[in-house]
Parts: C-alpha cells; sequence; structure tokens
C-alpha cells in the first residue's frame, strides 16, 4: 500500500517532465503518454525507491530512456515528419515550428540528444543527468554544450521569431 | 568560466562566480546568447499547438455523419422555435373574432300576424 502511495507521488511530481522528456524523445504525443504509464507502472512493480529526490528523479528519467530507447529499436521511429508532411499547404507555424525542433534534434548525436533533452524537457540538473546516463557531470556539461550550439545554429529562423514574439508581449 | 559556460550554468541552474556572469552579460554577444539560449529553451519545452499530421487519430465517418445529424437538429430546432410562434401570431389575427352579441331571428311568425 505505502509503495503505491509512493509510486502516485512520484507520478504527481514527475509525469509532466517526463511527458515533455518523452514527447521529443520519440517524436509523438500518444506514444510519449503510453511511455509515461510504462515509466510508472515499472515504479510502482519495483522493489523499492531510491531514498533522496535527486536520486529518485535520476531513477524515473533514466526508465524513461531506457523505455524510449527500447521503443525507438522496436519500432524504427523517425524523430521527423516526412518531408511531404512538412510541405503541407496552410500548415499553421505552430507546427512548422515543432516539425523543426524535431528535425534538428534528430539530427543531434543520439545521446547529445537525450542528454540536452533530460535538461531541457525534463529539467534535471547535470548530477542527475549523469547518474541517469552513466555519466561524468563534465562530460554532461560538454554534451549540453555541444547539443546547444547547434541546435542554436540549426533554429536560427524559429529562434529569431520566439524572441520576437517574447519582445512583442 | 567562459562566456557560454557561466550563461549555460546560470540558466540551468548550476553553480557559477556571479563576477564571471557580469562579464559575461556586460558583452553584447553575452546577452544576445543568453536570449537565444532561453529561446531556444522555449522551443523545446513548448507543445505543438495542434498535434502533428501523423499524430491525428484517423477520424470515421459515422462520427461526423452523427455529429451533422446532431447539428441539424439543433439548427432545426432553433429555427423552429424562432419562426413558429410570429406565424402562428399571424394565423390568429386572420381567424374572426368571437362575437360579443349573439342574434338570434325567430323564423316561426305566424302568416296571420303579418301586415295585410
Amino acid at each position: 500500500m505505502a509503495q503505491n502511495a509512493d509510486a502516485e507521488a512520484l507520478f504527481a511530481a514527475h509525469q509532466t517532465g517526463l511527458l515533455r522528456y518523452l514527447r521529443r524523445a520519440v517524436g509523438h504525443a500518444e506514444t510519449a503518454r503510453d511511455l509515461t504509464q510504462d515509466v510508472f507502472v515499472r515504479v510502482a512493480r519495483s522493489g523499492g525507491v531510491p531514498a533522496t529526490d535527486d536520486e529518485r528523479r535520476a531513477w524515473i528519467f533514466r526508465i524513461a530512456r531506457n523505455l524510449a530507447i527500447d521503443h525507438q529499436r522496436r519500432h524504427e521511429v523517425k524523430l521527423t515528419e516526412s518531408a511531404d508532411a512538412r510541405r503541407d499547404v496552410g500548415r499553421p507555424a505552430a507546427q512548422d515550428t515543432a516539425a523543426a525542433v524535431n528535425e534538428a534534434l534528430a539530427a543531434l548525436d543520439a545521446l547529445d540528444r537525450d542528454v540536452f533533452l533530460l535538461r531541457e524537457a525534463g529539467g534535471l540538473s547535470y548530477a542527475e543527468i549523469a547518474a541517469a546516463c552513466d555519466l561524468t557531470v563534465s562530460a554532461v556539461r560538454s554534451r549540453i554544450h555541444r547539443a546547444r550550439l547547434e541546435l542554436r545554429d540549426r533554429l536560427r529562423t524559429p529562434i529569431a521569431a520566439a524572441l520576437q514574439r517574447k519582445t512583442g508581449d | 568560466m567562459d562566456t557560454y559556460d557561466v550563461i549555460s550554468a546560470f540558466i540551468d541552474d548550476e553553480p557559477f562566480d556571479p563576477a564571471d556572469l557580469a562579464a559575461a552579460l556586460a558583452d553584447p554577444g553575452g546577452r544576445q546568447l543568453l536570449l537565444e539560449l532561453v529561446a531556444l529553451r522555449t522551443l523545446v519545452r513548448d507543445e505543438p499547438i495542434a498535434a502533428p499530421l501523423r499524430d491525428r487519430a484517423p477520424v470515421s465517418r459515422p462520427k461526423w455523419i452523427a455529429i451533422g445529424f446532431l447539428a441539424a437538429s439543433v439548427l432545426f430546432g432553433a429555427s423552429a422555435a424562432w419562426l413558429l410562434p410570429p406565424l402562428l401570431r399571424q394565423q390568429s389575427a386572420d381567424a374572426p373574432p368571437k362575437p360579443a352579441h349573439v342574434v338570434t331571428f325567430d323564423t316561426s311568425v305566424a302568416s296571420s300576424d303579418a301586415p295585410r
């Protein structure tokens, strides 16, 4: 019973970050929702939960990352939509931006992408990411650095548009 | 720490030297980098307003037919509610008024009573 209560508390605390991370990691909203549920099924079935908050977050996101990797291996999911879909006439700008972000993420090295998404979408600290991915903090820092520079380069137009929107608010 | 490292540490809530951050933000390039990294975060965290095309569930035709039928029913009901009362009032205006007095003629008068 206490274990179920733990799992529910963890679900409430982390579902938003997990969903956001998985949404970008697998590039598909419905799959991300399913995988988020799978994470918590595994948490509920697990024998024990790590003691500290930091360890718990790293542990949960490690499960999520493994599920995302398994899913991609099984289904050979591409993160980007097809070029034909991207050329759809009358497609809203928000979808173009989302597709551009997914495409830029897909072009990153897989581990760089995971590390970057765990930070930006999942909200993990460098130490938590290091624990989730079996890396050193220094390696996490340098991978995030590399990913950001590459994404900044690939997403110049959406970034400029986002800045314009923010300054126009 | 160089400009990138200190700005990254700042936005990632990691430890940094405030003097390094002040120096980085004194440079226009540093300020621009900060803005761009924050905008990049916004883009990555933003959920698309509408799901990508391939995310959408296939729409079944019977569902649309049912929705169309429902919409037509609602429209018909609303139209009827709006149009019928004036029509009914019109009909009642065309009908003759109810009589205030009723006059009856007695046709059974005896012929001997008639004037000669």
